[in-house]
């Protein structure tokens, strides 16, 4: 008999975060990491805030953070995420710096639910996670393991190739019973008139934004350095606010 | 992973399946711990051990089995431990704050390993882990 004990750690992890907003994308490179990194930075101004990159191979919010981990004296032992104004926050980066992470086939399922399992979150109004991109393990996972609390966003490139891969995203998220509160349409001019992705309503439009490759490459925050950012992602904010509050 | 949430854990899953009446009575479950996971299995004993017992279960007996961890290489076939592993990280990593955390790392998520070890052999960083990953019940036995 196999007995799946890995749930009752996860579910003890999380026992104190009331929301979990999962932000996907069926394509790597839309910009979901941005995203799901902003949508955390203006959170944390009114509401109890985590953000949790579960990028395996692609972690980079701590770059959007600008948030660099001294492994020499940040040790994990304490299974705790770290604060970085306000925010508390987790990603692989903390486990291995900037080393690549080779894992393969089961050992990726069972380095998400391990880092599921042993963070310790502390009372959060909502914790958003950096999804990694994809229709398989890496997003049915969280979603059957955190199913009473979790929903999703869904990061999309106003392209009819991105827009193809994102509608088939959203229609496993139904199938799998997992809500999808609204659709991100990244790098996308306002006059750019797609209003839903698959069944999913277009929630905002966010637009290239050349401040936030040049303060990257300065080291500086985007979400601070660019006042722009907070306007075109208001609106997702403000509908996770009020779905969190409610 | 900590011993503690490991020990509730287990103890959560055998009472659930108490609850569930998919066994009448556990009277003994073996557990098996690879040695890459880095369990200290006095803490671990004990905490599993004192959880049982807060829930009725101070009669079962549980037994700890330590399995080697064993690695082959895809790309040339060489076969090495654990054992190997420390000893080639402490070659490679000699500030003592950057092994603990790398060691650390791999008790808390012991895929980890893929980052920080390569081949011996070849260098090579396709490779599995032939057994001793991660924590798992090998064997419950009671009445169904």
């Amino acid at each position: 008999m196999m007995l799946d004990f890995r749930k009752y750690a996860i579910s003890s992890a999380f026992r104190r975060v009331k929301k979990v907003v999962a932000v996907c994308s069926g394509k790597g490179g839309v910009g979901k990491s941005f995203i799901a990194t902003g949508l955390a930075w203006y959170l944390k101004d009114s509401l109890r805030t985590g953000l949790l990159d579960l990028d395996i191979y692609g972690f980079s919010t701590h770059r959007f953070l600008c948030y660099v981990p001294n492994l020499r004296y940040e040790s994990i032992e304490e299974a705790v995420p770290v604060q970085i104004d306000g925010l508390v926050y987790f990603s692989p980066v903390l486990l291995i710096g900037d080393r690549p992470f080779p894992v393969r086939g089961s050992y990726r399922e069972k380095t998400v639910l391990d880092i599921l399992s042993f963070v310790e979150w502390p009372e959060l109004d909502v914790l958003i996670i950096d999804m990694p991109p994809g229709t398989g393990d890496e997003v049915i996972l969280p979603c059957r393991y955190l199913a009473e609390k979790i929903s999703t966003i869904v990061v999309t490139l106003p392209d009819p190739i991105s827009l193809d891969v994102a509608s088939r995203l959203v229609m496993l998220l139904k199938e799998i019973g997992v809500q999808t509160l609204g659709a991100v349409l990244n790098m996308c001019d306002s006059s750019v008139n797609i209003e839903k992705v698959g069944d999913v309503i277009v929630v905002a439009k966010v637009p290239h934004i050349h401040c936030v490759v040049s303060s990257l490459a300065q080291g500086r925050n985007p979400y601070v350095a660019c006042p722009e950012v907070r306007e075109y992602l208001k609106p997702i904010v403000e509908y996770v606010r009020r779905l969190v509050t409610d | 992973m900590h011993e503690w949430s490991l020990a509730y854990s287990i103890v959560s899953a055998l009472l659930d399946l108490l609850r569930e009446g998919k066994v009448k009575k556990i009277r003994k479950v073996v557990i098996e711990v690879g040695k890459l996971v880095q369990i200290d299995l006095d803490i671990f004993r004990q905490a599993l051990q004192e959880v049982a017992g807060l829930h009725n279960l101070q009669d079962v007996e549980f037994e700890i089995q330590e399995v080697e961890t064993r690695f082959r290489c895809s790309r040339c076939g060489y076969v090495w431990t654990w054992r190997d592993v420390l000893n080639k990280l402490a070659e490679e990593i000699q500030d003592p704050e950057l092994r603990k955390t790398c060691l650390e790392s791999i008790h808390l998520v012991p895929a980890a390993v893929f980052a920080y070890a390569r081949c011996p052999a070849c260098g090579s960083p396709d490779y599995e882990v032939i057994e001793g990953f991660d924590v798992k019940i090998g064997k419950i036995v009671g009445e169904v």
